[in-house]
């Protein structure tokens, strides 16, 4: 037999186009190279963009719907209808054009350098979404634009959002299964689901969640938009279609969008406590448990046929349960740090701000589901989706900070990093906290009329939250601003001593023998035992 | 004393193994969960709805209109066919039997144009329209799971072709396992599908 043969089965298996690899492969430049990018940390960086400007409009909502509340027994700046749009695109665009998005995208940039994967799985597939999501959510916004949306009164406008919707969900679910299908399958050598770190096992487990629930709501839009498109408004009057909907921003399914928020803690943390984690089995089973009870799929008739889920005891267990995983999550963090020798950095700020967030809505949700308390529909659901999506835009922009050599390849300014994290966790506590005392006193969620004393106060504080945000938000953007128009740094790629695989030079080459390959080989030089 | 054989086809590198696990199988699993919970909560949306209905003794079905079991009974026993003859191609192709795995691919593809014909007849028949609920949800359950049907046949087609151009063998099969595992969900969904709708009406 010559050596030139080759069996068809020894070739190696390829999942990517040649130009579908890490940044090493030389891409084509300006608007094609834009368009026809399968570069994994290039179509992250997409995501990453357009999910900001997304917050940046869902943010803009929410200071107009945070105004308007100051005087919350009258409309002062819009009228009813027009509050009722507002606050549905600030929820949609809050969850989906913003929340999912962005994690998608840091996931899409840092996940296949952390398992020592050349590139994101089914690279295509994963611009594709992106390209959809951009063309989804900029036509959801234009369906309100034309007064559509739910409590739409332009039918076509309405027809236009469902389709919409649909389409970003579709984006999303195929992003979510590039990810997921990355971390399962991609894995360098050595790397057992166990040795994961932590932050891609959490965007495993979102993923597959967020795939299942999305599915069952790409079904309910199709559905939706049936009704609608034949004008038979057996399910979806313009005026329904919100209610539909709220299962996606209410507990339990509001958490998932929070479970990679535990991963990025869990990778931060021992980083800069200078310390090997202990316990890491127990941070990957807590961020398992909380991603299998934040599943809320199964309560997406609690808002239209069947309000008495609210009430049954599986909903009341699991409401209470899923405080669990994120105290067992909080010990953790709090157990390497004292193990280690701390050390200051603004993402290890931004860690500890979202877990905090994170944590104050679980435990809004536990209170939220005692039915006699009557919390449900107040505004202690948006409390919980702002402590939630808050909790997400913290570990979002933290993220940023800390893995900004493969995120931006310039590093952002520490003071400013501090600053904003400060800012973030005082206007998110500030921003949210208020609205759990409003609904206790029978605000309701998504509409203004007479309240009981102290709710305008109430407002007032949640208002001033909301500015203290925005200002952090800004401070962000100024930063990140100048970090993209400085000259590319010269610190190296490892700026924190990082201990997983993406802090690699070579992540593709390494075998990996622990779940901290670079921590132990510097141990090793140091002559430290494991 | 060793002995040392220079020969070309000793000195051959053994085959590497494929890649496991399978990226196409991983990714389709992925997507089939997807999918699986978008019926699923239409069905629960049906089923829920037809129990109020039913609760408050009213009738679930328009008056005159009656959904026949016999075309329901004929498209699940053409997919249960498929389904089988589907799995006849994996095992074809396990066994480097290239002819018979194409026979049974492209009779997969056939079976499947047959139920989406058959079903489409049947949306003739049944005398329900999109204009009222019940068959808004009958339609829109019953055509999601065409345009799954039909996705699926493009993806066993497209499989075909591949392995028509050489891809694919005993040993690295995974496109064909992929196709094949979305068919039979394709199929276990029908038969829930069935249950629910042309069965307990």
């Amino acid at each position: 037999m010559a050596m030139t043969e080759t069996r068809p089965e020894a070739a190696p298996e390829s999942v990517t186009a040649p130009d579908a690899a890490g940044d090493e492969a030389v891409p084509a430049g300006g608007l094609a190279g834009i368009l026809g990018t399968g570069r994994h940390a290039a179509i992250g960086r997409l995501w990453i963009g357009t999910s900001l400007v997304f917050l940046v409009v869902t943010g803009v909502l929410g200071g107009v719907l945070g105004a308007e509340r100051l005087k919350p027994d009258t409309y002062n700046i819009l009228d009813q209808d027009n509050y009722a749009q507002t606050l549905s695109l600030h929820g949609v665009g809050g969850v989906f054009l913003f929340a999912i998005p962005i994690l998608v995208g840091i996931a899409t940039i840092v996940v296949p350098n952390q398992i020592g994967a050349e590139s994101l799985a089914f690279p295509r597939a994963a611009a594709a979404a992106f390209w959809a999501y951009l063309i989804g959510g900029g036509m959801v916004v234009v369906s309100y634009l034309i007064n559509g949306g739910p409590f739409g009164g332009n039918d076509k406008g309405v027809d236009l959002f469902l389709a919409s919707l649909g389409m970003v969900v579709v984006a999303l679910i195929l992003a979510s299964l590039c990810l997921a299908t990355t971390v399962l399958g991609l894995r360098t050598r050595g790397m057992s689901l166990g040795r994961v770190p932590l932050f891609a096992w959490s965007v495993l487990t979102a993923a597959t969640i967020w795939i299942a629930s999305l599915g069952l709501l790409f079904g309910l839009l199709v559905l939706l938009y049936l009704d609608h498109r034949y004008r038979l408004f057996a399910f979806a009057g313009n005026n329904d279609i919100d209610r539909w909907l709220r299962w996606t921003m209410t507990p339990p399914q509001v958490f998932a969008y929070a479970i990679p928020v535990l991963g990025f803690a869990g990778d931060v943390v021992p980083v800069f406590a200078r310390t090997r984690a202990r316990r890491s089995g127990l941070a990957l089973g807590a961020i398992g448990a909380f991603a299998g009870l934040s599943f809320g799929a199964w309560t997406y008739l609690g808002s239209t046929d069947n309000p008495r889920i609210y009430q049954q005891f599986l909903f009341v267990v699991a409401a209470f349960l899923i405080v669990v995983p994120v105290l067992l999550f909080a010990g953790f963090f709090a157990d390497t740090l004292m193990r280690g020798r701390p050390k200051l950095g603004s993402p290890l700020l931004f860690a500890g701000a979202s877990l905090l967030m994170l944590l104050a809505g679980v435990v809004v949700g536990a209170i939220r589901a005692v039915h006699s308390l009557g919390l449900v529909d107040t505004t202690a659901d948006a409390s919980i989706a702002h402590y939630a999506l808050g909790a997400v835009a913290i570990a979002a922009i933290g993220a940023m900070h800390y893995w900004w050599p493969q995120v931006l390849t310039r590093p952002l300014k520490e003071g400013l990093g501090v600053v904003t994290a400060v800012l973030l966790l005082i206007g998110v506590f500030a921003l949210a906290l208020p609205d759990v005392i409003a609904g206790l006193l029978d605000q309701q969620r998504g509409s203004l009329g007479t309240v009981r004393d102290g709710v305008e106060a109430l407002n007032a504080v949640s208002f001033v939250g909301g500015i203290v945000v925005a200002l952090a938000v800004v401070i962000f953007i100024i930063n990140l601003a100048a970090s993209l128009a400085s000259s590319p740094d010269k610190t190296g790629s490892d700026p924190w001593n990082g201990q997983t695989l993406e802090w690699a030079a070579d992540p593709v080459a390494v075998t990996v023998e622990s779940s901290t390959p670079l921590f132990d080989s510097k141990e090793a030089a140091e002559g430290v035992a494991p | 004393m060793t002995l040392v054989i220079h020969d070309d086809s000793i000195g051959l590198p053994p085959a590497a193994p494929p890649a496991r696990p399978r990226v196409l199988l991983i990714g389709t699993g992925f997507a089939l969960a997807g999918i699986a919970m978008a019926f699923a909560g239409l069905i629960g949306l049906y089923i829920g709805r037809r129990a109020e209905v039913i609760e408050a003794n009213q009738s679930w079905l328009p008056q005159g209109v009656t959904i026949d079991l016999t075309p329901g009974n004929v498209a699940l026993v053409g997919l249960l066919i498929s389904s089988v003859v589907m799995q006849w191609a994996v095992y074809s192709i396990a066994n480097d039997d290239r002819p018979r795995a194409y026979l049974a691919l492209g009779l997969t593809v056939l079976l499947g144009a047959a139920y989406i014909n058959g079903m489409a007849f049947n949306y003739t028949q049944i005398g329900i329209t999109v204009h009222e609920p019940v068959g808004l949800l009958i339609f829109t359950i019953t055509g999601m799971h065409l345009a799954m049907a039909g996705a699926g046949m493009l993806f066993v087609g497209l499989m075909t072709f591949r392995a028509l151009g050489g891809q694919y063998s005993g040993r690295d099969r995974e496109g064909i396992v992929a196709a094949a595992m979305y068919w039979h969900v394709t199929v276990l969904i029908f038969v829930v599908i069935w249950f629910t709708i042309f069965v307990t009406k």
